[in-house]
């Protein structure tokens, strides 16, 4: 007997006159895994946050078995048995798992101010176990990764009684062998008879994972029933609305140019004695396992990074020109891994993140004095060409979704007009409509004779975009592939290290 | 810049007026304005240096020091303007003294900064010997002069705070202040120099210092061994009264921390003018600084559960 655990009836939000959601209705049923899918400004995560307490809905209701409810708040959320696991969970770095586990409901001494280290302790590691964890509950939150906060949060979530987990992007800092241990936990959860709502962009995930699929686009359902229903083709279809074509690699205009070599360079550990050329008017991916030394390499040609030994050139006229790593990071573009950290200066507006790395040009002489003006029309125009969607020019970066803050990241460095460009994951937590825009604008970019060197822990997205890789395998240069020889096993192969390089 | 300010300060505004038959004088208004000329240009340098999510404490002290030179360097028969000179070269040498450490060094901006503070003032007493220091009169006169309606110190602060605004809101260098409180990695990325900015940022302030303390001394006529005791604390509050950030990347000189430091200047002079006790001045201070910002995070409040 399937047993609906949650109902979602014609559930209607705005945002200052922006519609976000309209007339939604899903359902969830104990024991089951919901996929919910959509590109940016679909309305998954509001509906999630709506569902969790944390936003309020304007029209419609939220049925917990068969009876209607209003959750106004977190508190009321947790009260209803609903937990929210964040994509990067929020908790207490310095306190260790097991208090972050029972934070809300500490086991204490009869009588006293006193908490009962040891009965907490148990009882934490109890919980963790039954999950499939083997976390240590004695150990600090900041010494685990993602994925063991990621657990600590389920933990919590069981602790609190929690039946209805509601998983927003878990994935996307996940190693694969994290991935797996989460997959485990939440088969063991489905066991027990939660129920599991389970937000992505990684569609073989949802083909993996999940039970039942909705799929959002625009504030409504497009489409939503079991997965057995829907192939990988038919979910995209359905979240954008159209089909996807894949990209042509076309000649780039002009003579091929060598931009820049690096010779032997060689950084800690990670890098070691690598030499390569980028040339213009192609996409050269790096391509490597988790570990491998790819970020660590472009933060040492850029200077970033402590370099023991290498050298550096660039195309000066018709000769090449040693150059440091510091010179070559104010002349090109650097899409970096993590634009919440060091990508963008969120509270700050949009006009003035994207002219933040070129202000030379906006100087208005003769007392140094900055041309607002003309920097909001450059910023207007550049959100314009990258289709950022957002309130206006004028509004913090950070009220934007992940996809439009990275189009913002990339319009700074378009207004530089490097010859030179280098993205580390410049796609990660992206939607797939914002991800298909950035891959053509990458595109776009080499066909007018740019240089990209591209990381991506995406294969697929490797081998469409790239025109040739170069494979790291513990932070050397094992083999450059070219365009006709691309191929995932290959690639794969390669990378793990098995003795196929010739 | 918020309401709940705002309101507070016309309301304190109302309050004196009504009190108070002395407080909406032209003479009154002169002197609020005069006893702020100091700790309007203190606050400009320092808030340059909480705007990269910094902190120096060391103001008061170096307006000590700097206002100490001078003033002995005038009263051993010294021309007016190599002393002024000298006294501004010390707050210059004290600012970039602690732009290395906290900038190129790394040291913890609030225990340099500290350390700073209470080794000047030791210094500057050794100094001056704890003496107070008179001042000729004509050299009192050349800053407490009218030039229009204010005083000569008043306009040179005024200059100086939107100065300040102008710097640090249109020009790239203010930009590049502006990134690296906001986030210094991200300032690091784009190939900013981050450690010279912060460096750069404690020179201003120390030089601003040296400026605000001469002003204080000369508005006086004499320099006090006191002069600049606690004035961090109440520069600071001026600041995030105003509107910055102590974490940085946000706030503004003006209308900002210009309204911060004449809500404290005009509470004080209230005070005065209705001779309550002088030992209730750092209370009411502390009082107006608590609505003041309490009605700050009302509006900040609404707004986040409006999200």
């Amino acid at each position: 007997m399937r047993s609906v655990t949650l109902e979602v009836k014609s559930v209607y939000k705005q945002f200052s006159g922006v519609e976000v959601l309209k007339d939604v209705n899903l359902e969830a049923a104990s024991g089951e895994v919901l996929g919910v899918v959509g590109i940016n400004g679909a309305g998954k995560t509001t509906l999630m946050n709506i569902i969790a307490g944390e936003v309020a809905l304007d029209k419609g209701t939220l049925l917990i078995d068969g009876e209607e409810v209003t959750v106004q708040s977190p508190k009321d959320a947790e009260k209803f048995g609903i937990a929210l696991i964040h994509q990067e969970p929020v908790d207490f770095a310095h306190m260790s798992v097991a208090e972050n586990i029972y934070l809300s409901d500490l086991p204490m001494m009869k009588g006293l101010p006193f908490i009962q280290r040891r009965k907490m302790e148990k009882q934490a590691r109890e919980q963790l176990q039954r999950l499939g964890s083997n976390l240590n509950p004695g150990s600090r939150l900041s010494e685990l990764s993602i994925g063991g906060r990621q657990q600590v949060a389920v933990a919590r979530a069981l602790a609190q009684n929690a039946r209805i987990f509601l998983f927003d992007e878990p994935t996307s800092s996940l190693s694969f062998k994290e991935k797996q241990y989460l997959f485990d936990l939440i088969g063991r959860l489905k066991q027990r008879g939660a129920t599991i709502i389970y937000i992505t962009h990684f569609l073989d995930e949802v083909l993996q994972i999940c039970d039942n699929v909705c799929i959002l686009r625009d504030g409504r359902v497009a489409s939503s029933g079991p997965i057995g229903k829907y192939k990988l083709q038919d979910v995209i279809r359905e979240m954008i609305g159209r089909d996807l074509a894949s990209f042509e690699h076309r000649q780039p205009r002009g003579s091929r140019r060598e931009l820049l070599r690096v010779e032997s360079l060689s950084a800690g550990t990670l890098v070691r004695n690598v030499s390569f050329s980028i040339y213009s008017g192609e996409v050269l991916g790096i391509w490597g396992l988790m570990g491998s030394g790819r970020t660590e390499l472009v933060r040492a040609l850029l200077g970033l990074y402590p370099v023991s030994a290498g050298k550096l050139l660039v195309r000066d006229g018709v000769s090449m020109r040693q150059i440091s790593g510091r010179q070559l990071l104010r002349s090109c573009g650097y899409v970096t891994e993590t634009r919440h950290d060091d990508g963008l200066f969120l509270p700050q507006a949009v006009w003035w993140n994207i002219s933040s790395a070129f202000l030379k040009a906006f100087e208005k002489q003769p007392f140094f004095a900055m041309d607002v003006r003309r920097e909001m029309d450059a910023g207007k125009t550049m959100a314009e060409r990258l289709q950022i969607q957002m309130p206006g020019v004028t509004y913090p970066v950070r009220q934007l979704s992940g996809g439009n803050q990275q189009k913002v990241v990339l319009a700074k460095w378009l207004l530089r007009q490097p010859e030179i460009y280098f993205m580390d994951e410049p796609t990660r937590g992206v939607d797939v409509g914002a991800k298909r825009e950035i891959q053509k604008i990458i595109r776009d970019l080499v066909s007018e004779g740019a240089g990209i060197l591209l990381i991506s822990s995406e294969i697929e997205e490797m081998m469409s975009l790239s025109d040739r890789i170069i494979v790291l395998r513990g932070g050397t240069a094992v083999q450059e592939v070219p365009y006709a020889e691309f191929s995932k096993e290959h690639l794969m192969s390669l990378g793990v290290g098995n003795g196929s390089e010739t | 810049m918020s309401n709940g300010f705002y309101l507070v300060f016309v309301i304190l505004f109302l309050f004196y007026t009504f009190s108070s038959e002395y407080f909406l004088t032209v003479l009154n208004i002169r002197n609020i304005l005069s006893d702020a000329a100091s700790i309007m240009v203190i606050c400009t340098g320092l808030a340059f240096v909480i705007m990269t999510g910094s902190l120096d404490l060391s103001v008061g002290s170096v307006a000590f020091l700097c206002a100490s030179i001078t003033s002995l360097l005038i009263k051993a028969g010294q021309p007016v303007v190599l002393s002024l000179l000298f006294g501004m070269i010390a707050g210059i040498v004290v600012g970039a003294v602690n732009g290395v450490l906290v900038a190129l060094l790394n040291f913890n901006p609030l225990l340099v900064t500290l350390g700073m503070m209470i080794g000047l003032r030791g210094v500057t007493m050794h100094l001056t010997k704890g003496w107070q220091i008179y001042i000729p009169t004509e050299v009192k006169k050349l800053a407490i002069d009218l030039a229009g309606p204010v005083q000569r110190i008043v306009i040179l602060a005024l200059v100086v705070i939107i100065l300040g605004q102008l710097v640090l809101k249109r020009t790239r260098f203010g930009r590049y202040v502006t990134a690296v409180g906001c986030s210094g990695l991200s300032a690091k990325r784009i190939g900013l120099n981050v450690r010279a900015i912060r460096f750069s940022v404690f020179v201003v302030s120390g030089t601003l210092a040296a400026l605000g303390g001469i002003i204080a001394m000369m508005n006086m006529g004499v320099l006090q061994p006191t002069l600049g005791r606690g004035l961090e604390f109440i520069a600071v509050a001026a600041i995030v009264m105003g509107g910055t950030s102590l974490f940085g990347g946000q706030g503004s000189m003006v209308p900002g921390t210009l309204f911060g430091v004449l809500m404290l200047g005009i509470i004080e002079n209230g005070l005065a003018l209705l001779a309550v006790s002088p030992f209730a001045y750092p209370l009411v201070r502390g009082v107006v600084i608590f609505v003041a910002m309490y009605a700050d995070s009302l509006k900040n409040s609404r707004l986040a559960i409006a999200r």
